[in-house]
């Protein structure tokens, strides 16, 4: 149900939007857009099988903790 | 740009609702009955780093924190500067967004997935953000004196059930517990105001940015503290430091006779109005970043993509609750560079340099060979 919600908000954020920026041309707006809605769509579709996907919140602990910086 | 000007009144506003929208996260205090105290000690700690966020806005009137930043440093040294703070906006817009995420799912809908929730969320914030500053400002400050006045509401119904005994013994914990406590506060309420910086690019021309800041900060403070007040004589310490939304559950307890219960609802109202309203400044914030650093010319165009990014960013960082407070002991050292080092390196430089500039008009004014020169 969830995939499906995340397929469905996908198409309908890029259908809607992304299809008024490749109309305009720009070639570095149609770049930097594929590449957030490529990412965040991997991640959410991932994330909705309920496949782990590590975060960054984890990384930041581990990092402070091996700089000791905190406890 | 003259469309999107935030009046001194709205942007105070915003920092009003950026101070309280942090009530939310009042589940990680440590220091029972002193919570409050570490509110007020917090605010004060913080002064001078609000004071430098104004000095930075005042050295460069009408510029945004972005624009100063590659004045400044120029093209590499700017974008390094933009990337940091897109990346802190990004990441906060989707700790903000758990947030919620967390608060709705463990009130209200248990069994909802919290994707969907984050969605619903985000997009109300996206439509905020895709419309000018104006309507942001406009919209803060009647978030303000809504939440200020359902605050009192709550506060004036709460006489027949609190204990004034709860907030004794005052100054009960050591200067370290403290310290601690205040730094947390600091960083977590007060010092994310950093990103109101990014948007003073369309502040109110001749507006001071000191009144804006030290009055949102101010209303915010003395706001938080009678929150955490409340919160405390209702519940006591214990609860208090036990209960993850400690204003959810004071609220709870609170009715008039029998014909006006379940006034939670309205802590629910104002912490949702209070959080779409951070998230769509982060999310404002971090799309001009990204607009800047890859040259698109409307940041507005960016506010979906980068959505989409914060809303996979929000569905990766916690597993639950529990480890989300847990992270705000993470999260008060990693904030450090982005809401003190980098912006005192920013001051620095500015200081530096519109003092050269002074001084370099000056000496142009006394020199008398330039006065005859026809340049």
């Amino acid at each position: 149900m969830v995939t499906a919600i995340v397929v469905f908000y996908f198409i309908l954020t890029m259908g809607l939007d992304f299809r008024i920026t490749i109309k305009s041309g720009k070639h570095n707006e149609i770049w930097i857009y594929s590449v957030c809605f490529l990412i965040g769509f991997a991640v959410l579709f991932l994330r909705s099988l309920d496949i782990a996907v590590p975060g960054p919140s984890r990384f930041i602990v581990n990092l402070l903790e091996k700089l000791s910086l905190i406890k | 740009m003259q469309s999107e000007t935030m009046s001194v009144r709205n942007t105070g506003s915003l920092i009003v609702l950026m101070v309280l929208s942090s009530t939310i996260l009042s589940g990680a205090a440590t220091l029972g009955q002193d919570t409050w105290l570490s509110v007020l000690l917090g605010a004060a700690a913080s002064a001078p780093v609000l004071w430098m966020y104004c000095r930075i806005s005042r050295l460069f009137p009408g510029m945004g924190l972005f624009s100063i930043a590659e004045d400044l440093f120029g093209k590499i040294g700017g974008r390094v500067v933009i990337a940091l703070m897109s990346w802190y906006a990004l990441h906060l817009c989707a700790l903000v967004v758990r947030d919620f995420a967390e608060y709705t799912v463990l009130i209200a809908l248990q069994e909802t997935p919290r994707i969907p929730i984050m969605m619903a969320i985000l997009l109300t914030a996206v439509y905020l953000s895709k419309n000018d500053f104006k309507l942001l400002g406009r919209w803060s400050l009647i978030i303000t004196v809504s939440v200020l006045a359902n605050l009192l509401f709550t506060i004036l119904l709460s006489f027949g059930v609190i204990d004034i005994t709860n907030i004794k013994p005052v100054l009960n914990h050591s200067v370290q517990q403290f310290a601690s406590d205040t730094f947390t506060v600091g960083t977590v309420v007060f010092c994310e105001t950093i990103l109101v910086l990014v948007l003073f690019g369309s502040f109110q021309k001749g507006g001071s940015p000191y009144k804006a800041y030290f009055g949102g900060v101010l209303l915010g403070s003395v706001a938080l503290t009678l929150v955490v007040l409340r919160n405390l004589l209702i519940l006591g310490p214990d609860l208090l430091m036990a209960a993850s939304f400690p204003s959810y559950m004071a609220v709870r307890i609170i009715r008039l006779g029998s014909f006006l219960e379940r006034l939670e609802s309205i802590i629910s109202f104002n912490l949702i109005l209070m959080g779409v309203t951070k998230i769509s400044l982060c999310l404002s914030s971090a799309s001009m970043g990204v607009a800047q650093l890859f040259n698109v010319q409307d940041h507005k165009r960016l506010v979906i993509p980068v959505s989409f990014l914060v809303l996979a960013l929000s569905s990766v960082l916690f597993e639950s609750m529990p480890e989300l407070i847990g992270f705000i002991k993470a999260y008060r050292v990693y904030a450090l560079p982005f809401q003190l080092f980098i912006p005192l390196l920013v001051w620095i430089t500015a200081e530096i340099k519109t003092r050269g500039q002074k001084n370099e008009t000056k000496l142009h004014d006394l020199d008398p060979s330039d006065q005859s020169s026809p340049h």
